[in-house]
């Protein structure tokens, strides 16, 4: 049936919008925006992710993406002081940059600086390649971007990444790093939450992904609003409930459009054209989406939300911070041996893994 | 030409675990090993055991092609004459008293296969328990465990999903094995200048399959069977990135268990056949009430008329027992038993009876 024929489920209007399934609940436009943004303030509120004497200070990722920037504008919004029901966080903005172009980066840089009065707190530039950084300087201290101008990091990333055996390997690498990398930039902040822009569709297709690369027992952490693997530091994954449809409209209804960066989707030259196993996860599940299959991200996700490693051995693996079973000498676990055996540079990688290994200590 | 990854001769095939290209000898070599080390590592055949292989003729089986059975039949009974071993048909009116084309035409081409499903699993429990055997093996492959954790994951069900890369099954009245469950039976050939995906026993020339002698059309009357030919190109997608990917799929599989705070239903006995059932009567019994649209009883005969031909011979060696089982489970659905001088299998079919 047309969705004209219908009325929004909240209030006596015409519904003009739906979520995934058209069958289900239908809106109109100020009550679908209500609805979204409730889902972003539940997922917070339902942990006590900020009451009971809990820090307020909060890192947010911001990559420049569809959901990044509908992150951003939430949470602009709820911090003004008329907002009803005021989030009640305390933000440092860090954008992570991805690009291996000195040019791409400063477009970027120069991007940002235009949207930085959204939200009023400190903004902080960190390149993924801050991850060979053992000593990092106070990002607040200079609005220099780290792994940038201090020291020079970005050729040792890219040769990591161009020495990967298959883009599987780089796309699962850039993310455990990027992971890493939030983490270690929060603790030198003094800061134990990080608050990240992973979107429903993201996560399933993640999800999809991990279990493809044997990480079965860690789907949990990796598909959850509230990760807490990495000692100190919690992840915070807000928009798990929300998709990127609802995203794209929220984003075109508050114009927070603006805030999306002009990101290059492939940084390395090897990248272009090749298909790597999280790239057909996502394809899979968007073609079950549009053949109808409407429940599958819920289902997924449902399914991960019930998921857990048997309590046996309780080893951590350094570089993803799940929990396996292993011997005393293996450091990581059985997924992350296999990617890190993909990877060409040894030398390379090494020093990569020495760095992080400061950050469990 | 590449090269065997082994002895150097002219390779013809590519492995799909690691990719390494191999001759015909020492792929073989190396496959049989690989269900060997499966035995033993589970420690899943003891002596004296006995063994029934389910044994469907080919790929796959749909209802909705009468031909497709009966050349089923015919390629399970030259199984049977290329391997000596004995061959116990049984069919859906003898155990259920209905045939699956009655039950299509009481139902209608809905839910077929999960009629057909079920009876099937259940005919294989008969099976075993009417020849003595103590261990039912099936054929399924470390592709078809990958496609089933992930159809478990996107449908939700976290009980089957549990236990579906399970390597034993032993809640039956005859443990059931999964020996092919971490091992890839197709296989790459080298053909007109490409990799070219060819099933193992057509190219290899092992036993004989209903492939062999053409194709035959699936039918997809199914959503379920829709759902399954997606996930079952997704999985070939993955595999043709990464090799590794399909056994990495069935390690996450074995890896995960259902958080403390998740119910499950709690198994008992089927009211009617002593089954193992989460309700007052397990699936088989509750689908052919329905049919009978009165109360079911347990009718079952125990007919002198199934066949069931022994051969004798002397005991095998330990290694060539071991080299026997290798090439055995190699068959799809292949149903046979074994004792320790003799050995023997049954098919499941739909058809009467036929005397052998």
């Amino acid at each position: 049936m047309s969705l004209e024929m219908r009325r929004c489920v909240k209030c006596p209007d015409m519904a003009t919008l739906c979520c995934t399934d058209a069958k289900k609940a239908v809106y109109c436009r100020p009550c679908f925006t209500q609805m979204v943004k409730h889902k972003f303030s539940s997922s917070i509120g339902k942990r006590r992710l900020y009451k009971d004497g809990e820090k307020r200070e909060t890192l947010i990722v911001y990559n420049g993406t569809n959901s990044g920037a509908f992150l951003l504008s939430v949470i602009s919004q709820g911090l003004r002081a008329d907002a009803h029901k005021r989030l009640t966080l305390v933000p440092t903005v860090m954008v992570l940059l991805r690009e291996t172009n000195e040019g791409l980066i400063n477009n970027i840089k120069n991007e940002v600086e235009l949207i930085k009065e959204c939200i009023p707190c400190p903004w902080i530039f960190v390149h993924i390649a801050a991850i060979f950084d053992n000593i990092i300087s106070d990002p607040r201290a200079s609005s220099d971007i780290c792994g940038i101008e201090h020291t020079i990091k970005v050729p040792e990333w890219t040769c990591l990444l161009t020495s990967c055996s298959s883009s599987s390997v780089r796309e699962e690498l850039e993310h455990l790093c990027s992971n890493m990398l939030c983490v270690k930039i929060a603790q030198k902040l003094g800061i134990n939450k990080v608050m990240l822009s992973a979107s429903a569709d993201e996560l399933a297709s993640k999800t999809l992904s991990s279990l493809a690369l044997a990480r079965g027992p860690s789907v949990f952490h990796a598909a959850n609003v509230v990760d807490k693997r990495c000692g100190s530091v919690t992840l915070i994954r807000p928009l798990r409930e929300i998709s990127e449809k609802e995203i794209a409209f929220m984003n075109r209804f508050e114009k927070s459009d603006r805030y999306i960066l002009n990101i290059q989707k492939d940084r390395v030259k090897a990248d272009i054209g090749e298909p790597s196993l999280q790239s057909i996860s996502r394809d899979f599940i968007s073609n079950l989406i549009m053949d109808g299959f409407t429940g599958t991200i819920t289902t997924i996700l449902g399914t991960a939300n019930k998921l857990q490693a048997p309590a046996t051995n309780r080893s951590r693996c350094m570089l993803c911070a799940s929990v396996y079973e292993g011997e005393k000498n293996e450091r990581y676990c059985f997924s992350c041996t296999s990617i890190l055996d993909e990877v060409g540079d040894k030398v390379l990688l090494k020093q990569l893994l020495d760095c992080i290994c400061v950050i469990g200590q | 030409m590449a090269r065997c990854w082994q002895c150097d001769a002219s390779a013809c095939v590519k492995r799909s675990k690691d990719g390494k290209p191999a001759c015909i000898v020492c792929f073989t070599e190396a496959f049989e090993a690989e269900v060997h080390d499966v035995i033993k590592t589970y420690g899943l055949f003891g002596r004296g055991k006995k063994v029934a292989v389910g044994a469907s003729g080919g790929k796959d089986s749909t209802v909705l092609i009468h031909g497709y059975r009966d050349h089923s039949l015919k390629a399970v009974k030259r199984n049977r004459n290329d391997y000596g071993l004995p061959l116990v048909i049984m069919t859906y009116k003898q155990l259920y008293g209905w045939t699956m084309d009655e039950i299509v035409a009481a139902i209608g081409a809905r839910n077929n296969c999960t009629f057909c499903g079920v009876f099937r699993r259940r005919a294989l429990d008969r099976g075993a328990a009417e020849c003595g055997a103590d261990i039912v093996a099936t054929g399924h492959n470390a592709d078809d465990i990958a496609e089933t954790v992930l159809l478990n994951v996107l449908r939700g069900d976290l009980a089957r999903l549990q236990r579906c890369t399970d390597i034993i099954t032993d809640k039956f009245a005859a443990t059931t094995l999964n020996l092919l469950r971490g091992i890839q039976t197709h296989i790459y050939s080298w053909r007109y200048g490409e990799a070219f995906l060819a099933s193992l026993q057509i190219f290899l020339k092992i036993g004989d399959v209903l492939g062999s002698e053409g194709c035959l059309p699936r039918a997809k009357p199914l959503k379920y069977i829709f759902e399954k030919d997606i996930v079952i190109k997704y999985v070939k997608e993955l595999e043709r990135l990464q090799p590794r990917a399909i056994l990495d799929l069935i390690k996450s599989g074995e890896a995960i268990c259902a958080r403390s705070d998740v119910s499950f239903p709690k198994l008992t006995a089927c009211e009617k056949c002593g089954c193992m059932s989460s309700q007052k009567l397990c699936k088989a019994c509750l689908l052919l009430q329905g049919l009978f649209m009165s109360e079911y009883h347990l009718g079952v005969r125990k007919s002198s008329r199934n066949a069931f031909n022994v051969s004798c011979g002397a005991p095998f060696p330990i290694v060539l027992f071991s080299c026997f089982v290798g090439k055995l489970v190699e068959m799809t659905y292949a149903l046979c038993s074994y004792v320790c001088t003799s050995f023997g299998s049954f098919y499941v079919d739909y058809e009467q009876l036929i005397d052998l």
